[in-house]
């Protein structure tokens, strides 16, 4: 069974809107793979994700997790199966990290629970998952862009959800921090959870995707797997500009290595 | 499964263990901070004052004291409270309880019913045929004010986001305050009135005696116990309203009972000791420093500091001697900007070291 289906799904964007802003599409996401949203900016990749965690309204469609339907279950059941990763946190108080981290047992807690040896737990785990162990006693604040990251993904893990959605992992950081996080994305897919990421980078997408699909206009123009949707003249078509793949300044395979080593 | 449990981060676990024991240990240290301060001001402002020889006149010049005492305790608890929920709520440690416009409409309910008593001179609205006293009908006057200046803000802004209430609120206390001062200055035609009306702006406990207190103490500790159980979504709400959602809080609910429950703590502080300035915004901002940012150790912490505090205030009100009372809320914001303004100082010049 596919974990997460989408049946001919549209979506609003915000709370009372009306018109929508994805038209009707569909998709299916197995167990432990990766799915990268790709299109130009406006295109509804991140209406996409509100739409598919439930913080934007369907106004047609179903979404099915395991066969169970996503509008049946409560924000806090939602929020042990789906976790986000926004493009940037909102938080603006100075917590430490691992206090962030610790808020993804909030869905977990009931009003009256404490943090159990079992919680540290994870959050230890998920703390040495993103390779940010030595910040713990930072405040949130403080970090760069690409540390602030690996910290929100290290907050998503602790939710323990099995389906991870990423906004737009990648915007902003420098050509080593993206492969930092598109290397702990890779290492969760293998650890047999599911990720969805909207992305910009092609050179990313094609490292980290299994299945590509294509926004354009709030409508859904491709879908498939990675090398059948990464294509010339798709992705011209995307982003009507023309787009070549040719031999350039790129990371390859040892880059992998090398970050590895580093941690 | 050995072997797994072996390769369990054990080291790491133990050392994040030991930190929030550490952790609580200074916590514990720095709970009996407020709460020692808070005896020490109380039973200060036991012993200031005249004292008799007489039993009978020393037990009266007790009670009276107790009376004060518990006023000041409430209402500073109740600002300083109020004041981490409207802080964590707009996500914004500059806010303080008088930005959703409910302390100046409990103000205004105040004033218009000393207002009333000046048209009504004898008939107090009715009061006494009625069996309330002007010392009841004036809290009473603030609990409404509050109440119908919080419905007002719910029906405008309740659909709406987060900063909307902020504005709206803005908006609702320049428009409140601006008929406060009008009833303050209609209240200029009597001496008596008048006198009245602006101790009441100005803000003490001077005349609150143990009926306001009965009135006032239920309420104010009931939202206390309700403010604290929820501000622990206040923790989750920090990070913004669509992240704090994926995180399955439930931020309509959350919002709605923050506002009501800080409301009704405006309302309640307002109706024991008048317009007290700076209380809800400089307290909770001290202790953020001290405690952390965790809501529910906040609240609790800003309880205590910030009945410490008033009571502390009024113990200075009644030992500085002057022809005339101080007024509290003067005091308050005077001990209160200075104090602000120093720590914001350090703290800048500690990050930038």
């Amino acid at each position: 069974m596919s974990i997460l289906h989408a049946e001919h799904i549209s979506i609003a964007k915000g709370g009372d809107g009306q018109q929508p802003y994805i038209m009707p599409c569909s998709l299916t996401l197995e167990q432990a793979t990766c799915l990268c949203l790709l299109g130009p900016n406006g295109a509804g990749k991140s209406t996409l994700i509100k739409g598919l965690l439930g913080l934007y309204p369907l106004l047609t469609g179903t979404i099915q997790i395991e066969g169970h339907d996503l509008a049946e279950r409560s924000l806090r059941e939602r929020a042990r199966i789906m976790a986000y990763v926004p493009q940037k946190s909102g938080l603006t108080f100075p917590l430490l990290v691992e206090e962030v981290v610790a808020q993804g047992r909030y869905p977990h807690m009931a009003p009256w629970d404490k943090l159990t040896t079992e919680d540290y737990t994870i959050i230890e785990n998920s703390l040495q998952a993103c390779d940010i162990t030595n910040l713990r006693k930072r405040p949130f604040t403080a970090l760069s862009s690409g540390e602030q990251q690996r910290v929100l993904i290290a907050r998503a893990l602790t939710t323990q959800a099995k389906i991870i959605i990423l906004d737009e992992p990648a915007a902003g950081l420098d050509v080593r921090h993206c492969l930092g996080i598109v290397q702990v994305l890779k290492r969760l897919c293998e650890q047999g959870r599911t990720v969805i990421a909207a992305m910009h980078d092609l050179e990313l997408t094609a490292t980290l995707a299994d299945s590509v699909c294509l926004l354009k206009g709030g409508a859904c123009v491709g879908l498939g797997s990675a090398t059948e949707t990464l294509q010339a003249d798709s992705l011209s078509h995307l982003y009507e500009t023309d787009i070549c793949r040719r031999e350039s300044w790129s990371f390859t395979e040892n880059a992998f290595q090398d970050i590895r080593e580093q941690h | 499964m050995l072997c797994t449990s072996r390769r369990l981060p054990c080291p790491h676990m133990v050392v994040l263990v030991q930190d929030t024991q550490k952790t609580q240990f200074t916590q514990k240290v720095l709970t009996l901070l407020p709460c020692l301060l808070l005896c020490l001001a109380i039973t200060t402002n036991m012993l200031v004052g005249p004292s008799s020889d007489d039993t009978t006149v020393q037990s009266i010049l007790f009670d009276l004291r107790l009376q004060r005492t518990l006023a000041a305790a409430l209402a500073g608890a109740a600002l300083a409270s109020a004041g981490v929920l409207i802080q964590g709520l707009f996500r914004n440690v500059l806010a303080s309880p008088s930005v959703i416009g409910v302390t100046a409409g409990a103000m205004l309910g105040g004033q218009t019913i000393l207002l009333a008593g000046l048209f009504c001179a004898g008939g107090w609205l009715g009061g006494p045929q009625l069996g309330l006293s002007t010392e009841l009908l004036v809290p009473l006057g603030c609990v409404g004010g509050g109440l119908l200046t919080l419905f007002a803000l719910l029906s405008i802004a309740g659909r709406v986001g987060t900063i909307t209430i902020l504005l709206v609120g803005v908006m609702l206390t320049a428009l409140l305050g601006a008929l406060g001062a009008l009833a303050t200055s209609l209240a200029l035609s009597g001496w008596e009135l008048a006198r009245t009306m602006l101790a009441f702006t100005l803000g003490g406990v001077d005349a609150t005696g143990s009926k306001e207190v009965q009135m006032a103490a239920p309420l104010i500790v009931c939202a206390l116990v309700a403010g604290w159980v929820w501000s622990r979504n206040l923790d989750i709400m920090v990070v913004g309203e669509e992240e704090a959602a994926a995180l399955g809080c439930d931020i309509k609910r959350t919002r709605f009972w923050c506002v009501v429950y800080a409301a009704l703590l405006c309302a309640g502080a307002v109706s024991l000791a008048g317009g007290l300035s700076f209380v809800g915004l400089v307290i909770p901002h001290i202790l953020r420093l001290v405690v952390g940012s965790k809501h529910r150790p906040l609240f609790f912490q800003s309880a205590l500091g910030g009945a410490a505090f008033v009571v502390a205030c009024d113990v200075a009100c009644r030992s500085i001697p002057t022809d005339t009372t101080l007024p509290l809320g003067v005091l308050t914001a005077l001990f209160g900007a200075p104090f602000l303004i120093v720590l914001l100082v350090r703290q800048h010049r500690e990050m930038t070291l």
